[in-house]
């Protein structure tokens, strides 16, 4: 897993690429950390390149919302592949992530 | 096409689960399926392995998994069994739930049956057979 890093309009935009899954979900945790920890006040996770997650992944996305939300700042989902959409959906996440289809609407919100 | 099958023991160390996914998604390769199904089977794989090594053998090295796979014309079929106490999976809650949609556990063996036709756990629970049939062009006589 890769994660980059860009700024928009004070907007911080990870963008990961590979699988989200348990063999990397205490990396993924941390990078997410060191961003909360910075000014922006929302945080845009582009799933455009991820093709695989799993019950670990999905538990490091919740984790990371909930700790997004207690340090005041909003967690977007963007582009999510055919793949994570279908796994969002069966396990009902969709409910409680905020999911856009682009980055150009996440940034509106 | 030839009936593959593997039976194998490994040391409850989390390192060996993606070995053992990749070795039957490379079998499989051969089928040429659909991207998508094969990373279905790999999930369901892994979750079970995940669950056998963390939550069945508590992560102890001493105890192993064992780990089995039929391939044949029809379909692939999965054995996953850990040396752990087992658990009753029928008390397993439900992971779509909407009191509990905000949990960080309980969801491997939910993905497991979303993703795969058959899934049965023996008595204990600490032995689960998962099948997955082969789409209909692929079944080869």
């Amino acid at each position: 897993m890769n994660i980059q890093e860009k700024t928009v309009n004070d907007n911080i935009v990870l963008i990961v690429e590979g699988d989200i899954d348990f063999s990397i979900t205490r990396e993924f945790k941390k990078k997410f950390e060191n961003t909360l920890s910075g000014p922006a006040k929302r945080i845009i996770l582009n799933l455009s390149k991820v093709l695989y997650i799993d019950s670990a992944g999905l538990a490091a996305l919740i984790e990371v919302m909930q700790k997004s939300n207690m340090a005041g700042k909003v967690l977007l989902f963007t582009e999510p592949t055919e793949k994570v959409k279908n796994i969002f959906e069966a396990t009902k996440l969709k409910k409680i992530f905020k999911i856009y289809n682009t980055e150009a609407e996440a940034l509106q919100v | 096409m030839p009936k593959m099958k593997k039976k194998i023991a490994i040391k409850s160390r989390l390192s060996n689960v993606k070995k053992l996914s990749g070795e039957v998604i490379e079998k499989l390769s051969i089928l040429k399926l659909d991207h998508q199904f094969l990373l279905n089977i790999k999930l369901a794989i892994e979750e079970a392995l995940i669950n056998a090594i963390r939550h069945g053998n508590k992560l102890n090295p001493a105890l192993e998994v064992t780990f089995s796979y039929c391939i044949d014309s029809k379909k692939v079929s999965i054995t996953v069994k850990d040396q752990g106490e087992g658990y009753d999976y029928h008390k397993v809650p439900n992971a779509t739930d909407k009191k509990r949609l905000l949990t960080t556990s309980g969801r491997g063996l939910f993905l497991i049956r979303y993703t795969m036709d058959e899934v049965k756990l023996n008595k204990s629970g600490n032995q689960i057979t998962m099948v997955k049939y082969l789409p209909s062009p692929k079944r080869i006589l």
